[in-house]
């Protein structure tokens, strides 16, 4: 065979039996997969306190002994779930009368970053520590670092796999839980539909893929027909549902772990009559929950992160004793819900406000 | 004998056709097309899934015509996916502020186009190295954008928006209508124009196009000018696609622009390149990703895949011209050296300028 074509038909033909290939070793890895990591993610979050919605908006710092100078460490500053957390956080410093020093990594892949930025608060000395982990286990070193300078430390959003840290979580499993079951009570019916399951990479994005695929085993008429994996990327998302809809036509519902990954308008026409439900309440879902677009959000209260972690900060360096994991609720929002004044003043902050840090 | 000697001509016909990176590609892309149908007889072959690879191959088109500029000028451009993005955001902010979609693209472009001049004078006039002015335009553009939008993604835009992106002309996407606009004007300025013979000449020999006269910085500037114009057009249509602006949304797009290019047969190094293989770069990269994704292979896997596909597809057409080992060795009976030499002299430098 002439070695031109036998090089084209290599590059043409190859990809096709890695893919026959591929899809067999992940099945085979799906099977072999440790228990314990799948136990992990098919797990609820044990709390020491569990907040609910009527407890969450009451919450106010106490009045610090002095001012303390206090860090917040972001994952980003690009994103209104960090902004929302770092508007909280703002608030919860004014009340308190402690100053507040921000500063962010650029994302998901910064945990070196984060590390750095960290180390550099502690030079300059900082009384607490409020941390959102860029990773579960790469903001370790970060956290037992500031403890072992005698810094104490509250870390939010993201669950730290070190108990020197008191934390705040919202717990992503049972988001998913929530999602599967609004799903099933919407479609009475059951149908089938996409899972957008956001970075496959990201703790928070596997465990609500794996809370709504254990939430539906309740229904089995509600049957997922494929979950993807994205980076938190309108592209992108768009981009994997609509190949995956070349294999699975049929859309009754789609559920994106975050909004952003398959944004409501950006939904093909042809599914706009599909049930649509996505992590994060901001402006986007607002809107799209007021215009049917969406039928429900399942927020992850940005603004009471920052505020309550800020809160539980000053409570310790005042001297107080905290639970060592504190969830905040779950919960659907759906368009009839927007109207309730304690659900937004948790989600959404005001229009313009821009948090700047170092 | 006489059998044997027909059959060296004919072979030596069919090896000149195979030489050629478009032919080469069309039929990597064929027989991929055949093995992932042959998968997924369902899902694969239909219309309704090339009509949705067309819509995602258009924009990244777009996004490798504005790309090969800058490098068949000899350099590249890292920040096209942030000047995607930068374009996405002030367009976006303009028309959701309630400003027309006429002027909300126009400022887009607008933008997109500035950011490439601005590129192209500190890589031409200033010396600056592409690698480090675009390097330092991706930062501060991925910075701009997120400080003009607060750091967060712009809804709301107007409906009518989705003719640039979401929509179809008629039976065609838009993005394939816009992309065919954008391939022929491309076209006209590459192959049809003074501008770009002398843009093929200085990527060939910045020196030899200086002392024959050439005005070198200033088709240097026009270069780098066009790619930014390029990408701002793909900037549009990603934000019209998926009705949402956002700093990060090209994101990829950097890596995947220079990827289908030189795949597609343009240099790194400049002088050489055509849109036909540009084209077909970015059809070979679409079915594989989009087959792999109706395939439900994990994304890592993904990246995996795509990863060795570029290598491999960038090996087998650099062979039509490589002086050095080629993956072409590996499946070669004759002793290497004189075949690759007359590779080299029939199908090298000479097609530099047939864009």
């Amino acid at each position: 065979m002439n070695r031109y074509l036998l090089g084209i038909l290599t590059l043409g033909v190859a990809p096709g039996f890695l893919t026959v290939g591929l899809s067999a070793a992940a099945r085979a890895e799906e099977t072999s997969s440790s228990a314990t990591s799948v136990a992990a993610l098919h797990s609820p979050q044990h709390c020491d306190l569990s907040l609910t919605l009527d407890e969450i908006v009451k919450i106010r710092p106490p009045k610090a002994n002095k001012r303390y100078k206090i860090a917040y460490s972001m994952i980003s500053l690009a994103g209104y779930f960090y902004q929302g957390t770092a508007y909280g956080a703002v608030k919860a410093a004014e009340d308190a009368g402690v100053d507040l020093n921000l500063n962010a990594s650029q994302g998901f892949a910064t945990q070196a970053q984060q590390v750095s930025n960290v180390n550099n608060e502690l030079s300059r000395g900082i009384d607490g520590l409020l941390i959102n982990p860029v990773d579960v286990n790469g903001a370790v070193g970060a956290v037992e670092d500031a403890v072992a300078k005698g810094v104490p430390v509250v870390s939010i959003g993201t669950l730290v796999n070190t108990t020197k840290a008191d934390r705040l979580v919202q717990d992503d499993y049972t988001q998913g839980i929530a999602a599967a079951e609004f799903v099933a009570e919407k479609l009475p019916n059951g149908g089938e539909g996409v899972v957008m399951g956001g970075p496959a990479n990201a703790t928070w994005a596997l465990r609500r893929v794996a809370g709504f695929e254990d939430g539906l085993k309740k229904f089995p008429k509600v049957k997922i027909s494929a979950v993807t994996h994205e980076n938190v990327d309108p592209a992108e998302g768009l981009a994997r549902f609509t190949n995956v809809t070349q294999a699975h036509p049929k859309v009754n519902w789609i559920y994106s772990t975050y909004n952003l990954q398959l944004p409501p308008n950006s939904v093909p026409t042809k599914y706009a009559k599909a049930l649509y439900v996505a992590g994060g309440l901001d402006p986007l879902m607002v809107d799209a929950l007021k215009a049917g677009t969406a039928a429900a959000a399942l927020p992850d209260y940005a603004i009471t992160e920052g505020y309550v972690g800020l809160s539980n900060l000053v409570r310790k360096l005042n001297g107080e004793k905290l639970p060592s994991i504190t969830c905040l609720p779950n919960g659907i929002v759906t368009r009839e819900e927007l109207s309730s004044p304690d659900m937004t003043s948790q989600n959404l902050f005001p229009v313009g406000w821009k948090a700047t840090a170092h | 004998m006489l059998g044997v000697v027909s059959s060296g001509i004919s072979q030596s016909a069919s090896t000149w056709l195979l030489r050629r990176t478009e032919l080469q590609l069309l039929l990597g892309v064929v027989a991929l097309s055949a093995v992932y149908s042959l998968l997924y007889p369902a899902s694969f072959p239909t219309l309704g899934n090339v009509t949705e690879m067309s819509r995602v191959g258009g924009i990244l088109f777009v996004a490798a015509i504005a790309q090969s500029f800058a490098l068949i000028v000899g350099g590249f451009d890292i920040s096209v996916a942030a000047n995607m993005g930068f374009v996405s955001i002030v367009s976006a902010l303009y028309m959701a502020g309630g400003g027309s979609v006429v002027f909300g693209v126009a400022l887009g472009l607008l933008g997109g186009t500035g950011v490439g001049l601005i590129n192209g004078l500190l890589i031409g006039r200033l010396g600056v190295t592409p690698f480090v002015a675009t390097l330092g335009s991706l930062t501060f553009l991925y910075g701009l954008s997120n400080q003009l939008s607060d750091g967060g993604s712009v809804a709301g835009l107007p409906t009518t928006l989705s003719w640039l992106g979401r929509s179809d002309w008629g039976p065609i996407p838009s993005t394939v209508a816009i992309a065919c606009v954008a391939c022929a004007l491309a076209w006209v300025i590459l192959a049809r124009s003074r501008a770009g013979l002398y843009i093929f000449s200085i990527g060939g020999s910045r020196e030899t196009a200086r002392v024959s006269g050439i005005p070198v910085v200033r088709y240097e500037v026009l270069a780098y000018t066009l790619c930014g114009f390029f990408t701002a057009v793909a900037g549009v249509m990603l934000t019209a696609r998926v009705s949402v602006g956002q700093g990060t949304l090209g994101q990829g797009y950097e890596l995947l622009s220079v990827a289908t290019a030189v795949i597609g047969g343009v240099a790194i190094g400049g002088g050489v390149g055509r849109l036909s293989g540009v084209l077909l770069g970015v059809v070979l990269l679409t079915v594989l990703t989009t087959g792999l994704d109706i395939g439900g292979i994990n994304q890592f896997f993904q990246q995996m895949v795509t990863g060795l596909v570029l290598v491999g597809a960038v090996l087998i057409a650099r062979s039509r011209g490589a002086k050095a080992a080629s993956i072409t060795w590996l499946f070669r009976r004759q002793k290497p050296g004189a075949t690759d030499q007359t590779m080299a002299a029939s199908d090298g430098r000479s097609n530099a300028v047939q864009a």
